[in-house]
């Protein structure tokens, strides 16, 4: 039987990258809002 | 609503660590299989994050006809989180497919009807974002994509139906369940787990990322106020 391991480290790396990456750029974005709407005195809503 | 995803956020994110910590000890204990070898790894990732494709685009469906019917935002936050978080769902599903199909079928991609009617879905995620992105008034982007969408769910059965409906290289589905099983319980458990874990992810993702646009949409009001007030 071939080893596939290329391929399956390949899927499971592009899944870290596809899905926590948007996570991290929307986190980022979420805190530099936040703190822009703190400095104006307003909280989230 | 909002509010409340700010504070189930980190329970998610626990869950989310939790449960992909489980479902990744399952993946890389289980067996190989006998005919794909260690390739079925792949699966365990390709199956949630199809399954999510299509869970994505169903809450898009039910947040756009709630928004057409109510005209609250909370419904259209939903729906533009569940676009940005469908389409990375979506993407995954279609590219480590092709990076299964390549050692398994011996191409990186066949015009199947599984296949071609994801790719479809992949489109539709995208043509929403480029369609809100492209209307200036967001009561109308709001109303236009939320259109948009519930004309593309006529996407979702044909996807669903489209290993039964066409003769397709695609394998029809392995578990649907427990009558008409066709995967051995080995490799069941961490096909399970792995499913679990990306709804959890998908949800933490989904609330994520509609904090960040209620946040940006607020911010934007108080720029357009602050504008209005410098005017007068």
């Amino acid at each position: 039987m071939p080893d596939y391991s290329d391929y399956v480290w390949s899927v499971y790396g592009l899944a870290a990258l596809l899905l926590l990456g948007p996570a991290w750029v929307w986190w980022r974005r979420l805190q530099r809002v936040r703190r822009l709407l703190q400095a104006e005195g307003k909280d989230e809503q | 609503m909002i509010k409340w995803f700010a504070k189930i956020q980190w329970f998610l994110a626990t869950a989310t660590v939790l449960s992909l910590a489980a479902g990744l000890w399952l993946v890389f204990s289980a067996p190989d299989d006998f005919q794909q070898g260690n390739a079925v790894r792949i699966l365990y990732v390709h199956v949630p994050a199809a399954k999510m494709s299509l869970l994505s685009y169903l809450l898009l469906s039910l947040a756009s006809a709630l928004y057409l019917w109510r005209r609250q935002e909370k419904w259209d936050i939903l729906a533009e989180a569940s676009v940005s978080v469908g389409a990375a769902f979506t993407a995954l599903t279609l590219l480590s497919g092709s990076i299964w199909g390549k050692p398994m079928w011996g191409a990186w991609w066949a015009w199947d009807a599984r296949l071609t009617s994801m790719l479809v879905l992949l489109i539709l995620f995208m043509g929403l974002m480029a369609l809100r992105n492209a209307l200036d008034d967001p009561h109308k982007a709001a109303r236009a994509t939320a259109v948009l969408a519930l004309i593309g769910a006529v996407d979702l059965p044909i996807i669903h139906f489209s290993v039964v409906w066409w003769r397709t290289l695609h394998q029809p589905p392995s578990f649907a369940g427990p009558a008409k099983q066709s995967i051995t319980g080995d490799l069941l458990p961490p096909l399970l787990v792995m499913s679990v874990a990306f709804v959890v992810l998908g949800g933490w993702l989904l609330v994520l990322k509609s904090r960040e646009i209620a946040a940006r949409r607020q911010w934007e009001a108080v720029e357009t106020e602050r504008l209005e007030q410098n005017h007068a």
